[in-house]
C-alpha cells in the first residue's frame, strides 16, 4: 500500500518531542504547553483514521517492517475495529492528562511531559501491533513510565503503591514472555494473523497452559480478582493524570490482550476456562462493589468501581458469542471515559480543597452548580443509567452472558444495583447535606475545566444514545 | 609463519612497557606526565583495536588456524570477541581518566590493566592447556594489585588478600586438574582432547574429574553461584576502577574462555549440562536474593552480576551447539557493555569528605541512599543511568531484554521449562532491588549536607554513551545475532580439523 505511514507517525511524533524536550532549557519555556500541543497534533492525526477506516477490510493501515528475520519477528502495524477507538481513546485522553495537570505539577516538569508522550506512543503502538513480540515490548515498556509517574508525582504512599504496580504487573507478563516464546518457537514466527490459524493444530493441553500464561498477565492487567489489589494502591496514590491514564487506558491493554490474543488463539480453552472466568469476574463484581460502598476515599471508591465495571468487560468477552464480545468492547471505551472523567472530576475538587475524604463534603452544589451537574452525568454513567454509554456495555455484556448462563447474568445484573448503592450515596454525600464550613470560599469549574468536563460528558451521553457510532465498526 | 594474528596483543604488551618506561624515566621531568601517559594508553590501545578491525577479514585469519605450536589459535569468531574486548578497554580507559590523574600511581594502573588485558586477549585464544594455564594466571596476577591499589584503605588490602588466596587455590585445583587430564588422556591439546572425546576414546572417571576440577576453578574465576562468596566482598573493597574491570572486562574474557572448555567437555560426557543446570540455578537466585538487602551499590552489583552470570551458565546448559555459545556471546557482550556504564556511574561520584578513614569515606560514598535526589542535580546522568538499570533488569525495549529473551528462546527451544521457569522469576525479584536504584534516584529527597555529588570527566561521556548503545542496539539487534551466529560455526568446525 503506498498510503502515507500513519501509524508510525502517531507512535514516533510523541517520542520526538520527548527526545527534544529532553534539550530544551528548564524553566524559560512552557513545557507542559509543548506537551499539550504535540498530544493534540497526535490526537488530530489519529482523527484521520477513522475517515480512511475501510470496515470491509480486515486490518487497516498495515505496516511490516523485518526485525528480527529468524524468527520473523517484525515491526508489523495495522489496526481494526477494536484498536481504532482504543488508539483514538489513548490520543483523546493524553491532551486532557495535559490541560488538568497545568497547574498541579510542581517539580520535574520535564520528566512529567516526557513521560506522559512515551506512555501515549508505548500505549498506541500496543494496540496497532500485529505482532507478538512487538506488542510484548510495548506491553512492558509502559510499566516504566508508569512507575515514575505514580513514585515521582503520586500521594504519601506512593512508593509503595509504585512497586506493587510494577512487580505485579511484571509478574504476569513473564509468564506471557514464555508462552509467547514457546509460541514462536513452535511456529516459527510472531505474526499474530499467522498464528491464529497454526495455533489450533496445537495439542489440547497445551493451549490449557499457555492459555493460562496469557490469562494471568492479562488477568493481572486488568485486574481481575483476586490480583486486583496492586489497582487501588496505584490508583488512590497516581496524581490524577496517572489515575485517568491507569483506567483509561493502560488497565484496557489486559482487556485488549483477551481480545486479540486469548479468543483468537486458544477458543477450545477459553470455552473451558469460560465458567472459572465467570465466576472469577462475578466475584469480583459484587466482592468489590461491596467494597466500594464501605470506602471513605472517593478515589478508591472509583478505583474499586473500575474493578467492578472490569468484571463486566471479561464476562462479556468470555461469554464467547458476539453480543458480549461487543458488549464488553462498549464497556472497554465508556469505562475509559468514564472512570477517566470520574477521576478528573475528583482531581478538581482535590486540587481547591487537598483532601479526597468523603466526610469532608457536603452541600457542594450551593456553590459549584455547574460541577455538580458534570459530576450527575458522570455518577449515572457509571451506574448504567440508560442514554449514558455505561448502560450499552453492561446490557450488551449481561444479554451475552445469558445466552450462556441465566444464573451468572443474574449475578451480574445484580451487581449494577450495588453500584447504585455506593455512587448515589457518594452524589449525595459530596453535593446535598450541609455546606460545610471549610468549603465556603470554593470556586466553580473555571473555563477550561468547563470545557474539558463538556466534552467528556458529551461524548458520554453520545455513546449510549447512539452506540452504532462504535458498534458498527466491530 | 605470520605474526599477524598476535599483533594486537603485542601492541597492548608494548603499550604496557612505553608506560612503564615513560613513568620511569620521565614521570619528574614533566608537569603533566599523567595526562601524556594516558594519552600513550589510549593510541596503543586505539592501534590495537584498528590491527584488529583491519585484519578481520583478512583470508589468514577468514580461514582460522593456530601457531606457537597449536596453543594460540585464531578465527573471526574470536577476532570478534577481540574487537568487542578492547572497545570495552578503550571505554574503560576514559572511565577511569579522572581516577589516573589524580591518584598517586595512576600510570601504573593502566600498565597493570594493559598486562591483564594481554592475559585476557590471550586467554581467549589459547588451544591448550597449558596456555590457557599461563594466559588465566596473567590475568589475574595485575588484578590482585589492583585490588590493593588503595594503599591505606585497610578494605583494598583485605579484599585482595582474600582474591589473592582464593584464587591461588583455585589456580592449584586448576593445575592439578590439568595433570590428571593429561594423565589419563596423554595431550594438553584441546584438538587432540576434543578428537579423543569425540569417538570415546579413553574417557575414563578420572578424566572426568580433572574436567571437574577446570570447569569449577572457571565458575570461581566468574563467580557462578557455590563459588561465588568471595566477589562481593571483593567488589567492595576493591577500588572502584579495579572492581568495574573485573566486572565488565575479565569477567567478559574468563566467560568467552569457558567456551573453549565446554567445546570438549560437552561431547566428551553427556551428562555435563547437569552441573550447569545446578550452577545456573543457584546463580539465578544468588543473583535475585543475595542482592535484596545490600545498601552498598558495588556488593549489589556483585551480587547482580551473579544473576547474570546464571543466565549466561543457563545458556550453555542446554548443550545446543549454535544457541549454547552464541546465546552466551549475545548476553555476556551486552552485559559487559552495560557493567561498564554503570560503573562509569559509580566513578563519576565525587565525595567532598576529607576524612582519613577512607574505608569510611568509601562505604559513605557508595552507600545506595547517596544517590538520593540525584535526578535533580544531573537529569541526563541519572536518565542514562536508568536506562543502563532497566537494561540489566531485562525491561523492553532496553537492550537488556533482547539478550535475556535470546537465551530464553533457546532454553525453551530445548524444553527446559525448569531453568526458564527460575530465570523468569528471578528476574522479577531482580527488579525489586533495580527498581529500587531508580527510586531512590528519582523518588527521594536529596539528604541534607550530602557531600557526595558528580565530577564532570570522561566517565560521564562513556556512561551516556552505554546508555545510547543500549537504547539502539536492539534497532541493529537483527544483524548483531546473525553476525554471532554466522561466526559460532567457525569454532566447532576448526576445532574438527
Amino acid at each position: 500500500m503506498s498510503q502515507l505511514p500513519i501509524l508510525s507517525f502517531l507512535i514516533f511524533l510523541p517520542i520526538i518531542v520527548a527526545v527534544a524536550i529532553i534539550f530544551l532549557p528548564k524553566n524559560r519555556i512552557n513545557i507542559v504547553g509543548i506537551g499539550f500541543v504535540a498530544s493534540l497534533v497526535n490526537f488530530l492525526i489519529s482523527l484521520k483514521l477513522i475517515f480512511d477506516f475501510d470496515k470491509n477490510i480486515e486490518f487497516n493501515f498495515i505496516e511490516k517492517i523485518s526485525l528480527i528475520s529468524k524468527y520473523d519477528i517484525n515491526y508489523h502495524l495495522g489496526i481494526d475495529g477494536i484498536s481504532l477507538f482504543l488508539i483514538l481513546l489513548t490520543t483523546f485522553l493524553i491532551p486532557i492528562c495535559f490541560i488538568i495537570s497545568k497547574n498541579s505539577i510542581k517539580n520535574f516538569g520535564k520528566e512529567y511531559v516526557i513521560c506522559f508522550l512515551l506512555i501515549e506512543s508505548f500505549v498506541i503502538a500496543s494496540f496497532a501491533a500485529l505482532d507478538l513480540v512487538l506488542f510484548y515490548i510495548f506491553f512492558e515498556a509502559t510499566l516504566i513510565p508508569m512507575f515514575l509517574i505514580i513514585g515521582i508525582w503520586g500521594g504519601i504512599n506512593r512508593i509503595y503503591a509504585s512497586y506493587k504496580f510494577f512487580i505485579y504487573t511484571l509478574f504476569g507478563s513473564l509468564f506471557f514472555l514464555i508462552a509467547i516464546i514457546y509460541l514462536c518457537n513452535e511456529f516459527g514466527t510472531a505474526n499474530i494473523l499467522l498464528l491464529e490459524q497454526k495455533v489450533k493444530t496445537l495439542d489440547f493441553e497445551i493451549t490449557k497452559y499457555l492459555f493460562l500464561a496469557f490469562f494471568i498477565s492479562f488477568a493481572i492487567k486488568i485486574p481481575m480478582f483476586p490480583f486486583h489489589t496492586w489497582l487501588p494502591d496505584a490508583h488512590v496514590q497516581a496524581p490524577t493524570s496517572g489515575s485517568v491514564i491507569l483506567a483509561g487506558v493502560l488497565i484496557k491493554l489486559g482487556a485488549y490482550g483477551f481480545l486479540r490474543f486469548s479468543l483468537p488463539f486458544f477458543p477450545e480453552a477459553s470455552l473451558h476456562y469460560s465458567t472459572f472466568i465467570f465466576t472469577l469476574s462475578v466475584i469480583a463484581i459484587i466482592y468489590t462493589s461491596i467494597i466500594a460502598i464501605k470506602q471513605e476515599d472517593i478515589k478508591k471508591m472509583i478505583a474499586y468501581s473500575s474493578v467492578a465495571h472490569m468484571g463486566f468487560v471479561t464476562i462479556g468477552i468470555f461469554s464467547l458469542n458476539d453480543l458480549g464480545i461487543s458488549g464488553a468492547i462498549m464497556q472497554i471505551l465508556s469505562h475509559g471515559l468514564i472512570s477517566a472523567a470520574l477521576f478528573i472530576a475528583i482531581g478538581m475538587i482535590y486540587e481547591r480543597t487537598k483532601t479526597r475524604q468523603i466526610k469532608d463534603y457536603g452541600g457542594l452544589v450551593r456553590k459549584m452548580p455547574n460541577y455538580a451537574l458534570f459530576f450527575m452525568i458522570f455518577t449515572l454513567g457509571s451506574v448504567g443509567l440508560p442514554a449514558t454509554s455505561g448502560f450499552v456495555g453492561e446490557f450488551l455484556a449481561i444479554i451475552g452472558v445469558f445466552q450462556v448462563s441465566a444464573l451468572f447474568a443474574a449475578l451480574a445484573a445484580l451487581a449494577v444495583i450495588l453500584g447504585a448503592c455506593y455512587m448515589l450515596p457518594l452524589y449525595s454525600n459530596i453535593f446535598y447535606k450541609d455546606l460545610s464550613p471549610k468549603l465556603k470560599d470554593i470556586k466553580d469549574v473555571n473555563r477550561v475545566e468547563y470545557i474539558v468536563l463538556f466534552i467528556l460528558s458529551f461524548l458520554i451521553i453520545l455513546f449510549g444514545v447512539f452506540p452504532n457510532l462504535i458498534l458498527s465498526y466491530i | 609463519m605470520s605474526l599477524l594474528p598476535v599483533i594486537p596483543e603485542i601492541s597492548l604488551l608494548l603499550g604496557s612497557f612505553t608506560i612503564l618506561m615513560f613513568e620511569a624515566f620521565f614521570g619528574t621531568k614533566f608537569q603533566n606526565s599523567k595526562r601524556i601517559s594516558f594519552i600513550i594508553s589510549i593510541i596503543f590501545s586505539f592501534l590495537a583495536l584498528i590491527f584488529l578491525v583491519k585484519s578481520y577479514s583478512n583470508p589468514i585469519i577468514a580461514n582460522g588456524g593456530s601457531m606457537f605450536n597449536g596453543s594460540f589459535s585464531f578465527n573471526q569468531y574470536l577476532f570478534l570477541i577481540k574487537i568487542v574486548l578492547y572497545i570495552l578497554l578503550i571505554l574503560f580507559i576514559f572511565s577511569i581518566s579522572h581516577f589516573v590523574e589524580k591518584v598517586k600511581y595512576g600510570p601504573e594502573f593502566l600498565a597493570l590493566v594493559f598486562l591483564s588485558l594481554v592475559g585476557s586477549s590471550l586467554l581467549i585464544s589459547s588451544n591448550n592447556l597449558l596456555s590457557f594455564y599461563i594466559s588465566l594466571e596473567l590475568q589475574t596476577f595485575p588484578l590482585y594489585i589492583m585490588a590493593a591499589f588503595s594503599k591505606k584503605s585497610q578494605k583494598s588490602a583485605e579484599s585482595a588478600l582474600k582474591y589473592f588466596i582464593l584464587s591461588a587455590v583455585a589456580s592449584g585445583i586448576l593445575l592439578f586438574g590439568i595433570s590428571i587430564v593429561y594423565g589419563f588422556s596423554g595431550s594438553i591439546d584441546f584438538d587432540v582432547l576434543l578428537d579423543r572425546t569425540q569417538f570415546k576414546v579413553g574417557i575414563s572417571k578420572m578424566l572426568l574429574l580433572g574436567f571437574v576440577m577446570i570447569i569449577s576453578t572457571m565458575f570461581f574465576k566468574i563467580a557462578a553461584a557455590p563459588f561465588h562468596i568471595w566477589s562481593p566482598d571483593v567488589y567492595q573493597g576493591a577500588p572502584t576502577p579495579a572492581t568495574s574491570f573485573f566486572a565488565a572486562i575479565s569477567k567478559f574474557a574468563a566467560v568467552i574462555a569457558i567456551i573453549e572448555i565446554f567445546r570438549f567437555l560437552a561431547v566428551a560426557w553427556n551428562n555435563i549440562d547437569q552441573i550447569f543446570i545446578l550452577t545456573a540455578v543457584l546463580s539465578l537466585l544468588v543473583g535475585a536474593f543475595g542482592a535484596i538487602r545490600q545498601t552498598n551499590i558495588k556488593r549489589l552489583l556483585a551480587y547482580s552480576s551473579v544473576g547474570h552470570i546464571g543466565f549466561v551458565l543457563s545458556s550453555l546448559a542446554i548443550l545446543n551447539p549454535i544457541y549454547s555459545f552464541s546465546g552466551l556471546t549475545i548476553y555476556i557482550i551486552i552485559y559487559s557493555f552495560t557493567s561498564i556504564g554503570v560503573f562509569a556511574f559509580l566513578l563519576s561520584i565525587y565525595n567532598s569528605n576529607k576524612s582519613k578513614n577512607i574505608d569510611d569515606v568509601d562505604d559513605q560514598t557508595y552507600h545506595i541512599n547517596a544517590l538520593a535526589g540525584m535526578s535533580k542535580t544531573n537529569p541526563i546522568l541519572t536518565a542514562s543511568l536508568t536506562i543502563l538499570i532497566l537494561s540489566f533488569a531485562g525491561i523492553p525495549p532496553m537492550a537488556g531484554f533482547f539478550s535475556k529473551f535470546y537465551v530464553l528462546f533457546a532454553v525453551v527451544n530445548n524444553e527446559n521449562y525448569f531453568i526458564a521457569l527460575v530465570a523468569i522469576l528471578s528476574a522479577v525479584v531482580s527488579c525489586f532491588y533495580y527498581l529500587r536504584i531508580i527510586k531512590i534516584m528519582y523518588f527521594d529527597e536529596r539528604i541534607a549536607g550530602s557531600k557526595i555529588s558528580i565530577v564532570k570527566c570522561n566517565a560521564n561521556i562513556v556512561v551516556i554513551i552505554c546508555a545510547l548503545l543500549l537504547l539502539l542496539a536492539p534497532l541493529y539487534f537483527n544483524d548483531f545475532m546473525n553476525l554471532v551466529e554466522s561466526k559460532i560455526p567457525n569454532i566447532l568446525s576448526y576445532a574438527k580439523r
